[in-house]
């Protein structure tokens, strides 16, 4: 079992609503589990299955950037595709969707992301 | 003390008298096969093709028209970004997603032999309590995958394996599987002559009851050659049908099965009875007994009946569905 990892530029979150709520998607019948922290906090600020999290209101957001690892199983023996759909509602940005492919059935593909909320 | 006497009394039956030389299949003869294109050819490839992506299967298909193997599941060729793991439950005619296409060229200086075969799952139910153990199993692997850069490879290959055991065991399973072996002269494109040689066509039915560690199965296969038969110089064709109960817990494997054979071209039926019972003594030492009854309506009606005591690390069964 192998891990491959990735890591994508930071993207930036024009608030639009008093909340922003997040909903991680692992596709291709694959299993992931996720870890969020905010930049400079020690705190993890959710881990697991993450659907329609309450990130914080817009005032709190502002200004702060969260990191989310996500390892994601090739558990499909069909598919060493690994897809992944971050939603993040109540700002402007439409689903960011992911996809890579780990080299062998049964690998892991762990991806960290950044998100700059404005 | 009691283990000594079961022993001795395992030794004392090993007569050894079960011969199946007058039925050659069984029910593993009978499963679909994971590769059905690739079954029919007689030549093993040396490898297989299996693409996941549209790019490999390109590649794959090319390596295929000069002389290889290919396996594809076109379904997964694709991206899927909404389903997801736990869809597997809810899915019960997962046909396009388990529809799998093998094929093999094999290449002579005067011919090419080729196969081709499909395999799908026609229906696919987990009951409640395997649905239950199976997330269970799926929440533990999510926790191990939740703690950021730390990954313990370890724990998620074991509880892996532990999932795959669950969702490859539904409680009720209907596969079907086809194929074709035919060749073809090496002349030009215009005058190239091509022969149906062999095809099959295999149904299963799997029942796995969650509440009791027993397996039922039925199974069935139609079969055809362009082999002549000596008597009637038709065609070879069987129908083979038969049904096997598994039963399996800690030191107790338990394994029956009935075969019909039909030879369509020789209006014959042929019929078997086999079974196989392993007890683990412990994780060396395991007493095997087999029996089997063949019995054929043209030849003599006979009747064999033998049990064989072996000791091993390795168990025997009549077939592994």
């Amino acid at each position: 079992m192998q891990v491959k990892k990735d890591q994508l530029a930071t993207k930036k979150l024009q608030i639009t609503q008093p909340n922003v709520f997040l909903t991680i998607t692992i596709g291709n019948r694959q299993i992931g589990g996720n870890q969020l922290q905010f930049d400079g906090n020690p705190n993890i600020f959710a881990k697991g299955d993450i659907s329609n999290l309450n990130l914080g209101s817009a005032a709190d957001l502002g200004g702060k950037t969260l990191t989310i690892i996500t390892n994601v199983l090739d558990a499909n023996d069909s598919s060493q595709g690994i897809v992944v759909t971050f939603s993040f509602h109540g700002t402007n940005a439409a689903p960011i969707q992911y996809t890579n492919t780990v080299d062998n059935n049964g690998d892991i593909l762990s991806l960290t992301t950044k998100y700059s909320f404005l | 003390m009691n283990r000594l006497i079961l022993v001795l009394f395992f030794s004392l039956l090993s007569i050894k008298g079960f011969s199946q030389g007058q039925l050659n299949v069984d029910v593993n003869d009978l499963y679909t096969p994971n590769s059905p294109g690739l079954i029919l050819l007689d030549k093993a490839p040396n490898s297989v093709d299996k693409p996941t992506t549209p790019k490999a299967f390109s590649l794959s298909v090319l390596n295929l028209l000069n002389g290889g193997a290919l396996a594809v599941t076109p379904y997964w060729l694709k991206n899927h970004p909404t389903y997801v793991a736990d869809d597997i439950y809810k899915k019960k005619t997962p046909i396009w997603e388990t529809f799998n296409i093998s094929a093999a060229t094999y290449k002579t200086d005067t011919t090419t032999s080729f196969s081709v075969g499909i395999r799908s799952q026609l229906l696919r139910i987990y009951s409640k309590k395997k649905r239950g153990e199976a997330s269970d199993v799926e929440r533990q692997i999510r926790n191990e995958l939740s703690h950021g850069v730390t990954i313990n490879t370890n724990k998620i290959d074991s509880l892996k394996g532990i999932y795959v055991n669950v969702i490859n065991r539904p409680t009720f399973d209907i596969e079907i599987a086809g194929a074709l072996v035919g060749t073809s002269n090496n002349g030009p494109f215009n005058n190239i002559d091509v022969s149906l040689n062999k095809s099959g066509v295999w149904l299963n039915f799997k029942w796995s009851p969650s509440k009791c560690p027993l397996d039922f199965v039925a199974v069935s296969r139609y079969s055809w050659s362009s082999y002549k038969s000596e008597n009637t110089n038709a065609d070879s064709s069987f129908l083979d049908y038969g049904i096997a109960m598994f039963y399996s817990k800690k030191k107790i494997d338990l394994s029956i099965e009935y075969v019909n054979r039909n030879d369509m071209s020789l209006k014959k039926n042929y019929d078997r009875i086999a079974g196989a019972l392993n007890y683990m003594f412990s994780d060396k030492i395991v007493a095997v007994v087999s029996f089997g009854k063949n019995f054929d309506n043209v030849e003599n009606l006979y009747a064999l009946f033998g049990v064989k005591f072996g000791i091993s690390k390795q168990k025997v069964g009549i077939a592994t569905p």
